[in-house]
């Protein structure tokens, strides 16, 4: 079926270089990790809701990708593969450990200075609520999309679904959501 | 129904409400620089020796045709074909001597600027397929809503008589669909094409109700049939041997498309047993398959574009796969399978509890139960209840958490009452899951819930399959049976002028030369000498067709010496085509969507022995010119596909046209990048051709140093 798209996410164009680059000299490496550390820790804090689960689960991805890159090949979808790696990384974990809290239920150690410590209003704690509510696939779209900030295509790759299935489901989701959150206003 | 569009900002909130902590500094740092100390280990000195492509095809042998079933565990060898069937593309698989028909030629018609042509149609006595096409459907014409939908109907064959032939089956894309439909009867010889509307189309907004008259005829004794080889296994072993687990991985068909291989297989889920895994288990493939040649080296594969190559089942839990995969590997072949087994707990186990969810549970109720309940030894905690109503139905869904991390699944029930659906996500997240039950009357007051059919993680388990194919040659497999000859040399005080030429076997190739003086030499220790491409004018010589002309320098060297190209450029016999066409896209040709991707699902390109689809089209500009980038996934080998515009261009008013081709590779990465650039205006369908490739590849010839008068002959 074909299918247009929205624009790829502005900033990748030279991602097949620097793919390139670190397969041929793992050194390059860096230049990708310096690119999506920040959304890999993000995903995973939300899923782990601890800061030494999400640092040790955050160095076990990266350290993976580096391992297995020379068997990547580029096919527009690196943060899908990357992705991919991190949420078996979080499988691994349950199966070894017990399960942390997710979606940000307040722990001891979350953050050693409190000012790293995110202040939310009531309105937003409320629709952090809701989004607790759902089930876990869908929780799990909502953490791709607004935590790690894939693109839908991303989505798609790493969950084994079509983009715009993924599409459908992310905006009905966001509907019941904002619907939800009027109507407990209301 | 009303269209729902988000709150401005609300996906903003969404996403300040998610807000997580920022990562440490200090981790960032620590990180990066452990991720140095460990690339700095992988560098390619550090690497443990690995033997290379080259090398391993040299070491290759003569294979026979096998088919090689290797399980972690006990082996076992089986090979024997059995018949020779032949491969329509765009049809299937057919026996040798089968009766087939085909359409005297294609039909089209237009109405309103959309043209719809019925391409091609097979009948044999098993069925008939039709293969059409629609061109020129404005995007206007289709939703641009997700909640609606187009015209889904799908089309019939009206014979003579009247009747009426519905689908049994079909695919495709918007744009080129192939239907399936029972056998037509021997002896009619037309039919009514009628199709109520095209696909995807919103009604009134693009014509229906189509007709076209068919017309068949025997198929021509020129028409294209693969050889597609039938491979069975050995009977099975007698009461005496020892039993053998059955591989559920098999290999069932061969097709040589001539390019390509076409590997038809299926995973049997009934042999799919391990003497460790209880009855009722569940494997699942856990990562992508793998499909590596001698080497270890990853083969590229693409599942086939036909959908007529799809194998149906052969039994109840069968999975028919099939993979295409070039010619350019080293056999054997190795397909893996790698995934994770899920194994019931004690099947009779079940545990129960009450609760009371009141005389009028409402949408959205929900009970916090925290219980903890024992099943087959497992802990599983129920958190909560919760009504739910969706779709027009109400039921009950239920959060379970459990910290035993070989726990996957339970059922749930409540006792008395049929739910008439429900749902489940268990094991997208190890530790926590719902499950869901819906019902036609929601059950109230105090009800028993059942938990049973305890479902465990199981162990990891991998299946492969090796291949060859029957003609597998010792050394390199040479793309387009390209060889370099050494013609002459000519000795200098310091080194030589070497006269060679490049040829091929190919008859789908019309030249090949080396691309920008990619010649190497080598002694015979490995160590790489000076070679350059010399001038013509100054050697006093005039080159043939096909000739190249390198100076070697030095002499003191140990031969023999090995001269070794690794890319060539090749001219086609035939152009390699493909059409463009983003009307549907909403492509405007505007400034404004320069930059923009569109993704238009893979567009195969014919090009000889190498597997090459477009992917995606990016709208862009160099100077004055606009065109597109067009991504191509592509065999390794491919290593460059410069495109030229054909037809599609509008140039009235135009003295002259300017346009430009390029071509570039990530080697590594495998992406192809095509650019066409144009001054004139750009209409569709757009079609491009390109009559050249650079193509990658090893090969070499030997030269051993003279002992003769210049001039001479190696």
């Amino acid at each position: 079926m074909t299918e247009s798209t929205a624009p790829l996410s502005p900033g990748i164009e030279d991602e097949p270089k620097l793919i390139s680059a670190a397969q041929r000299d793992p050194a390059e490496f860096t230049a990708l990790y310096d690119r999506y550390f920040r959304p890999v820790y993000r995903y995973l804090y939300s899923r782990v809701g601890s800061v030494p689960e999400a640092e040790d689960l955050t160095a076990q991805t990266f350290l993976a990708a580096l391992e297995a890159l020379p068997r990547y090949r580029h096919r527009g979808r690196f943060a899908a593969w990357l992705f991919t790696i991190a949420r078996n990384k979080i499988r691994d974990h349950y199966r070894h450990s017990s399960p942390s809290a997710s979606l940000d239920e307040n722990r001891a150690d979350q953050a050693e200075d409190p000012l790293t410590q995110v202040t939310r209003s009531d309105q937003l704690e409320q629709l952090l609520e809701l989004v607790r509510g759902l089930n876990e696939g869908e929780q799990e779209l909502i953490r791709l999309r607004c935590v790690a900030g894939l693109s839908f295509a991303e989505i798609g790759a790493s969950l084994g679904r079509k983009e715009e299935a993924v599409k459908k489901a992310y905006y009905r989701l966001v509907a019941r959501l904002q619907r939800q959150l009027e109507v407990d206003h209301d | 129904m009303t269209e729902f569009v988000p709150m401005a900002g609300f996906e903003q909130q969404l996403r300040l409400a998610l807000a997580t902590p920022e990562p440490r500094p200090n981790f960032e740092r620590a990180l990066r620089a452990r991720l140095s100390e460990r690339a700095a280990e992988l560098t390619p000195s550090h690497r443990p020796f690995r033997l290379r492509l080259a090398w391993g095809i040299l070491i290759g042998v003569f294979l026979l045709l096998t088919l090689t079933v290797l399980v972690i565990g006990p082996q076992r060898v089986a090979a024997e074909v059995r018949k020779l069937l032949g491969y329509i593309p765009g049809f299937g698989i057919v026996e040798q001597n089968a009766s087939l028909r085909v359409l005297a030629e294609p039909v089209s018609q237009t109405r309103d600027g959309i043209t719809v042509t019925v391409e091609q149609v097979f009948l044999t006595s098993e069925r008939a397929t039709v293969k059409y096409s629609v061109v020129g459907v404005p995007w206007s014409a289709f939703p641009h809503n997700e909640n609606v939908s187009g015209c889904t109907e799908g089309a019939q064959l009206q014979l003579p008589d009247g009747t009426r032939l519905t689908l049994t089956g079909g695919g495709g894309t918007l744009m080129e669909l192939t239907f399936d439909y029972p056998p037509v009867p021997a002896g009619i010889d037309q039919a009514i094409f009628i199709l109520p509307c095209l696909q995807g189309t919103l009604p009134g907004l693009a014509p229906e109700n189509w007709e076209l008259s068919l017309h068949f005829v025997p198929a021509p004794a020129n028409l294209t049939i693969m050889p597609a080889i039938d491979i069975m296994p050995l009977p099975e072993p007698q009461a005496s041997q020892p039993v053998v687990a059955s591989n559920p991985l098999v290999l069932l068909k061969v097709v040589d498309t001539g390019d390509n291989y076409v590997l038809l297989g299926e995973f049997r889920r009934a042999d799919a047993g391990d003497p460790s895994v209880p009855d009722g288990f569940w494997w699942s493939l856990t990562e992508p398959v793998h499909i590596t040649d001698a080497a270890g080296q990853e083969v590229f594969y693409t599942i086939p574009d036909d959908p007529s190559l799809q194998l149906p089942p052969s039994g109840p839990g069968a999975e028919p796969w099939a993979y295409q995969i070039g010619k350019t590997f080293a056999p054997p072949l190795t397909i893996t399978y790698a995934g994770q087994y899920t194994v019931p707990a004690d099947p009779n186990a079940t545990a129960e509890f009450e609760f009371d969810a009141g005389a009028d549970p409402q949408p959205g109720q929900e009970w916090v139960l925290n219980r903890d309940v024992e099943l087959a030894g497992h802990t599983i905690t129920l958190v909560s209840i919760q009504v739910v109503s969706q779709s027009g139905q109400s039921g009950y869904q239920f959060t379970l958490e459990t910290t035993d991390p070989a726990v996957r699944d339970v059922g749930v029930d409540i006792s008395g009452y049929l739910a008439q659906g429900g749902g489940g996500n268990a094991g997208l997240r190890p530790g926590k899951w719902e499950k869901s039950l819906a019902y036609a009357d929601l059950p109230t007051g105090k009800l028993t819930v059942v938990l049973s059919n305890l479902t465990l993680y199981g162990k990891f388990r991998t299946w492969q399959l090796q291949w060859s194919p029957e003609t597998a040659q010792p050394g390199s497999p040479s793309l387009y049976g390209i060889r370099l000859t050494i013609d002459r040399y000519i000795p200098l005080e310091d080194g030589y002028y070497l006269v060679g030429h490049t040829n091929w076997t190919d008859k789908r190739i019309a030249g090949a030369s080396l691309s920008g003086g990619v010649l190497k030499a080598y002694d015979s220790g490995g160590q790489e000498l000076t070679l350059e491409p010399a001038d013509w004018d100054k050697v006093g010589l005039t080159p043939e067709p096909g000739q190249w002309l390198y100076r070697l320098y030095g002499k003191s060297f140990n031969g023999p010496l090995t001269l070794r190209a690794t890319q060539m450029n090749v001219e086609f016999a035939q152009p390699v085509g493909m059409t463009l066409d983003l009307r549907s896209y909403g492509f405007d040709g505007l400034d404004a969507q320069l930059g923009l991707t569109w993704k238009t699902g893979l567009i195969p390109l014919d090009v000889p022995g190498l597997p090459a689809n477009a992917f995606k089209v990016t709208y862009v500009k160099s100077g004055e010119l606009r065109g597109f980038e067009i991504g191509l996934s592509a065999d390794p080998a491919l290593q460059g596909l410069p495109l030229t515009i054909v037809s599609g261009l509008d140039t009235a008013g135009m003295n002259a046209v300017n346009s430009a081709s390029s071509s570039s590779l990530d080697e590594t990465a495998g992406q192809l990048v095509s650019t066409v650039l144009t001054d004139a205006r750009i209409t569709f369908p757009l079609v491009l051709s390109a009559s050249s490739a650079t193509v990658g590849g090893t090969w070499e010839v030997t030269w051993n140093l003279p002992a003769a008068e210049p001039g001479a002959n190696p």
